[in-house]
């Protein structure tokens, strides 16, 4: 039997061969050709019986061969079979039956089909004459038919392409992120029992690929030994209730490392509403835990701050409404955040009025940007209607583009500082005027005092200068009226000129005494001496001195004769004492002394009948040069009872006198002699 | 021979001044106050009184005033001689009355020379002094 010879036209190589492999074996001759050009060769050549073609190709396409052959009175009887691609479409199909096909297979079918096909209009044409294609296209609109569809396939070849390397592109990318981001994906194929890993599966138990076989029990297995009951139940619940899910758990990972991990799986069902996978995720969140942990940690540390710090916390807004006010300022200001919010205050209305004008401007200022940072002190109100000091420290926090997003204060309580402050500042002014007063007082004792050295000055110069007149007087008279004068007379001015020296001599001596007092340069020696002795010896030399003969009464009633003293300072004080007594009375008054123990001191009493002292001088008397009121035609320095006060004092001793104008007075001088 | 009263509390200068004035030959009377001088003025009858300021019973001032008030001793001339030296001491004596004003110590020729001159010039009358 003679063998129909095919001819198999592709563009593809492996078709070529593999339609060559399948028709031989079917006991067809085969001639394969490239294209539709080339094709045409073959038939113009060879006896083809038929003809199988793709309808894309170079050159000259299927459809174009198609139509040549029904075109060529040679060739017009051979059938045609179109086996084309997947992607053709029924127009496709149309469009080959209108060129003059036999037959339109499409890719992929099976060989059967294709043999099937072949043998079938091999038979049929020898019976039946191909007919021309009842209106066949000019070859001109079949040339732009073929053009467009070029086109179109070419984007479409484009778009696949490009979907294809995406696809590709997106899975490389899938890996990378799953890596990046500590998460694994799984599936479990129900319906065959198929579990499937992720590569970050792996990675995150610290495994590689090929370790382990994807399985629950592999899973299981590096589940936290506490956590692994739970984990357990969570996926047999899932399994019996179907249900979609999430859970964390404690995972050891390969090599010992305790890690965080979170599931989160998601059933499919069929159709029948029958489970078939099972997917999920899960992620390595340890890293994230420790974030948010550090964070929490961090806010919570904030917030004990915050709340304990002794400064108040607010934040306010840009119409200075509270947003958050912290437990402190609750303390301070009496309202709690809610309170103050309810009670629709303002920072403003909070503010002491007379303060309101400066806070205002300030706030004005943060809130415009103008001012980032402040610091004010004002006044305030309490919720129970107390006035409070202030300091408060402001802050405009800023976004980005430096608009001003909130308001933040930190403040504190001043008011005890601030009243501290003003008693400090009253206490202070308090010295200040204390030391003035002090100082008035010492600058007015100074004056008086250079009062009183002047009015020394002038008395001790009065003082000297009666001596020194007389001295002068006989002096000059032994000169000018030496041979007028009789030896004797000379004699007595001499001695006269002696008496007034050493008179001269006491009283320089008086008022060094007093200026040596008075600056502390005396040191009391004490000796031993016989006291009633001492004193009777002092009463004769004064009884000496005075002109007239005076009654001087002394009295000695002391247990002991025996004293120790510093005579010089003992004389001083009888002999002004006594002096004083027989100077301030009349020559027929008696005067009286009287020592006695008194406390265990020595109580020396010296009393006239004189002419007193004023009571309101009583005390003055005592100061230098201050004599009393009625003794100004008594000769005087007005030392006398000063030295002695010093003296007495520089023993330890006490004066007091008692006096009556016109009656007499009483000096009563304690010293401890013993 | 003229007189004079000499009025002073200290003894040792008055005897010392009286000295001097009789070996220049004037008769001199002593009075220790003034009181004491008002007492020896009639009898005395001096043609000049000298006096100090400070004394007891009655000072120079009060003399002073007192003898100027004296119909017989308005014009007699008077000197204080006085260990109060200070400016207002000696306005003070002059407004009182007195003609001269010596301060303690002085010469005894200054003395006597002030002696000698108002004797010379010795007014007809006094005329009393400024009131106090």
């Amino acid at each position: 039997m003679k063998k129909d010879t095919i001819l198999v036209v592709d563009d593809t190589a492996q078709i070529l061969k593999l339609s060559r492999d399948i028709f031989e074996m079917a006991g067809f001759n085969v001639i394969t050709a490239m294209d539709g050009e080339q094709a045409l060769r073959v038939l113009a050549d060879e006896k083809i019986d038929l003809v199988v073609t793709d309808i894309l190709m170079p050159n000259t396409d299927g459809y174009l061969l198609c139509y040549t052959m029904r075109t060529t009175e040679k060739l017009k009887d051979i059938p045609v079979i179109i086996y084309s691609a997947t992607y053709t479409s029924f127009s496709d199909e149309e469009m080959a039956m209108e060129m003059g096909a036999d037959k339109f297979i499409r890719k992929p079918a099976s060989m059967d089909e294709l043999i099937a096909a072949a043998r079938d209009l091999l038979s049929d044409s020898r019976k039946l004459p191909h007919k021309i294609p009842a209106k066949p296209k000019s070859l001109e609109a079949a040339r732009l038919y073929y053009e467009g569809l070029a086109i179109r396939l070419e984007a479409r070849t484009i778009e696949l392409i490009d979907r294809k390397e995406k696809l590709e592109q997106g899975e490389s990318r899938l890996n990378e992120a799953q890596t990046i981001a500590h998460l694994g994906s799984w599936e479990i194929d129900m319906e065959h029992d198929l579990q499937h890993w992720s590569d970050e599966m792996f990675n995150i138990f610290g495994i590689v690929k090929g370790e382990g076989v994807p399985s629950t029990e592999l899973f299981l297995s590096f589940i936290h030994p506490d956590d692994l009951d739970f984990v357990s139940k969570k996926i047999d619940t899932a399994f019996k209730t179907l249900t979609d899910s999430m859970f964390d758990f404690r995972f050891i990972r390969k090599g010992g490392a305790l890690r965080q991990g979170y599931s989160k799986y998601r059933f499919e069902f069929n159709k029948d509403r029958k489970p078939v996978r099972l997917s999920g995720i899960v992620q390595d969140i340890t890293e994230k835990m420790q974030a948010a942990e550090a964070l929490q940690n961090a806010h919570d540390r904030l917030v004990f701050h915050i709340e304990n710090a002794p400064l108040g916390f607010i934040e306010w807004d840009d119409q200075l409404l509270v947003k958050s006010w912290s437990k402190r300022a609750e303390e301070i200001f009496g309202w709690t955040e809610k309170e103050f919010v309810d009670a629709g205050k303002t920072g403003y209305s909070q503010v002491y009025e007379e303060d309101r004008p400066v806070m205002s401007e300030i706030a004005h200022q943060l809130v415009s940007g103008e001012l980032t940072r402040n610091r004010v002190q004002h006044r305030n109100y309490t919720k129970d209607g107390r006035v409070i000091w202030c300091e408060w420290f402001n802050s405009a926090l800023k976004d980005k583009e430096g608009k001003v997003i909130t308001i933040m204060s930190l403040v504190q309580d001043i008011t005890d500082q601030k009243t501290m402050e003003v008693i400090q500042r009253e206490k202070l002014e308090r010295l200040v005027e204390e030391r003035t007063h002090k100082l008035n007082e010492s600058l007015k004792k100074e004056k008086e005092l250079v009062e009183m050295r002047n009015k020394f000055v002038s008395i001790a110069s009065h003082e000297f200068r009666t001596p020194l007149s007389t001295i002068s007087f006989a002096a000059e008279s032994i000169r000018n009226y030496f041979h007028q004068l009789t030896a004797e007379e000379i004699k007595r001015k001499l001695i006269k000129i002696e008496d007034q020296t050493s008179h001269m001599t006491n009283l320089l001596e008086d008022i060094l005494t007093l200026g040596k007092s008075e600056t502390g340069k005396i040191k009391v020696k004490r000796i031993s001496l016989d006291l009633k002795e001492f004193m009777e010896s002092l009463i004769e030399e004064v009884r000496a001195t005075v002109k007239e003969k005076r009654e001087i009464n002394f009295t000695f009633s002391c247990d002991s004769h025996k004293v120790n003293a510093d005579d010089k300072l003992l004389r001083n004080v009888f002999n002004n004492l006594l002096t004083n007594a027989l100077k301030f009375s009349s020559a027929g008054t008696p005067v009286t002394i009287a020592v006695s123990d008194f406390e265990g001191e020595v109580l020396i009493e010296v009393a006239d009948e004189g002419i007193g002292i004023e009571e309101s001088e009583l005390t003055s008397v005592f100061e230098s040069f201050q004599r009393g009121s009625n003794a100004s035609a008594v000769q005087g320095t007005g030392l006398g009872l000063s030295i002695l006060k010093k003296a007495v004092e520089l023993m330890d001793g006490t004066v007091e006198v008692k006096s009556c104008v016109n009656k007499g007075s009483t000096f009563r001088v304690q010293i401890p002699l013993r | 021979m003229n007189r004079i009263l000499m009025v002073e509390d200290t003894a040792h200068l008055s005897e010392e001044i009286s000295d001097i004035l009789r070996l220049e030959g004037y008769q001199v009377t002593i009075a220790d106050n003034g009181l004491r001088a008002l007492e020896l003025l009639p009898e005395a009858s001096p043609d000049l009184i000298i006096t100090d300021l400070l004394m007891p019973r009655m000072d120079g001032f009060e003399l002073i005033q007192r003898v100027r008030s004296m119909a017989s001793f308005k014009s007699i001339p008077i000197i204080i001689l006085s260990a109060k030296t200070s400016n207002a001491d000696k306005i003070r004596g002059k407004e009182a009355g007195a003609n001269a004003f010596i301060g303690k110590p002085c010469k005894a020729y200054e003395l006597v020379a002030s002696i000698n001159a108002l004797l010379r010039h010795k007014p007809t009358t006094h005329t009393r002094g400024l009131p106090r």
